[in-house]
């Protein structure tokens, strides 16, 4: 139960900072997510992303800033394999399902569907 | 504040008066309801990974994948039916935060260009917004991985 | 003479592989699965006792086959945010505790589901040593994903 908690209270709250970005930051849409993304990624260089995940699940791995927290973790896994060459060949390994997904189900959106007003 | 003295009296003067004009937006509101409705996405995202982990063969840790994956297929799915955007001018944040935004702006700008040609149009414009996303954050995480392979020892 | 000699001593083999093959399949419907050892599981509740002694650790279920351990913690709260801490601290309590094991740890919730199921056979016994081999094999890939 206290996992659902969690998770509304979390991911509600990196909600509000964009919401913030967006009203009192006066950034558009791009340059808010853009700025949560890279905000992941800091924050899980710092080692701090996944013990926020292992507390609120969902609430930490839904929002945008996972993202960030996702590609910094790929580059690392490969990075401690490979060396130098996996920060390139690890970054999207993670994040491969999400993107591809997304890429996938718009284009058949765009198939399937016609544009509305 | 450098940027308002580099202005003349009258362009001072005229950004006063704009200022005046300007629709002011309730951000207390705006605030709570981005709050409650990304706190709803993500509890619904909760239900959906500990779907995939009680009735599947996935772990917490590998459930993540087929969660987002759902996630966007949902988000795809409104998207197209032209739900998602009256949600998403409600919510504001709420909606664009969690990876159902991101979803949303790809599907949404796949649809819309979709009369411009399925390569120009559909191909050439689903990343308009994503696009920023991914570029920051692949740089992003090249600095960051570089900085701590290189001072840091991984 | 002869004949009815060798006819008799046919009969009697013949008659103890029947009832040869009759206690097996006994043994297959699972009455009593004597066959089939009790393996202790006295390591898996060595490791449970040591790890619900770490204060930030609730609740703790582990298996066992001989010296590997296989457990699972439950963590509540904002202790939640140390789990990585967590895990490694409970690692060395039950090496500690259970002399010469190789112990993995686990907080995830699909391995709590994996080992409470098979607690609940292991106290039943319905199970072989080949199948709690696999099972733990199963278990111990999903720990590693």
């Amino acid at each position: 139960m206290m996992i659902f908690v969690n998770a509304f209270v979390v991911g509600g709250i990196i909600c509000l900072i964009g919401q913030l970005l967006l009203d009192v930051g006066k950034l558009t849409p791009a340059h808010t997510l853009s700025t949560l993304v890279v905000a992941g990624a800091v924050l899980d260089g710092l080692d701090l992303y996944e013990p926020l995940i292992d507390f609120a699940g969902a609430g930490a791995s839904v929002p945008i800033t996972s993202f960030g927290n996702a590609l910094v973790h790929g580059a690392v896994t490969e990075a401690q394999q490979s060396g130098l060459i996996g920060i390139l060949t690890g970054i999207f390994q993670v994040t491969s399902a999400g993107v591809s997904a997304a890429i996938i189900f718009s284009f058949l959106a765009a198939l399937i569907f016609r544009p509305k007003g | 504040m450098d940027k308002e003295s580099k202005l003349t009296p009258s362009q001072q003067g005229y950004k006063k008066l704009a200022g005046k004009h300007e629709i002011k937006r309730p951000v207390l509101k705006n605030c709570v309801k981005a709050f409650i409705i990304g706190g709803l996405v993500c509890t619904f995202g909760q239900m959906i990974q500990n779907g995939y982990v009680a009735y599947f063969d996935f772990t917490e840790k590998t459930a993540g994948d087929p969660t987002v994956a759902t996630l966007v297929f949902i988000a795809s799915l409104l998207t197209g039916l032209g739900i998602y955007d009256r949600f998403g001018q409600f919510a504001g944040a709420g909606s664009a935060v969690p990876v159902t935004g991101f979803a949303n702006a790809m599907a949404s700008a796949a649809i819309e260009h979709r009369t411009e040609g399925y390569v120009l149009g559909v191909g050439g414009n689903m990343f308009k917004l994503a696009g920023s996303v991914i570029v920051y954050g692949v740089f992003a995480a090249f600095v960051i991985v570089l900085v701590k392979y290189l001072f840091f020892g991984l | 003479m002869r004949m009815m000699a060798s006819i008799l001593s046919f009969l009697i083999i013949l008659s103890t592989t029947a009832c040869q093959t009759n206690e097996d399949s006994e043994n297959i419907q699972g009455q009593s699965v004597s066959k089939h050892t009790i393996i202790s599981q006295m390591n898996a509740e060595t490791a449970e006792k040591a790890a619900e002694r770490v204060e930030r650790v609730d609740k703790a279920q582990a298996v066992s086959l001989e010296k590997d351990i296989y457990i699972h913690l439950n963590v509540e709260g904002f202790d939640r945010f140390f789990l990585k801490e967590i895990r490694s601290q409970t690692k060395k309590e039950v090496e500690d505790a259970v002399k010469g094991s190789k112990v993995q740890v686990s907080t995830d919730k699909k391995i709590e589901m994996e080992i409470t199921e098979l607690k609940e056979r292991l106290k039943d016994h319905q199970i072989t040593k080949k199948k709690l081999e696999e099972e733990i094999k199963k278990i111990e890939e999903d720990m590693k994903a």
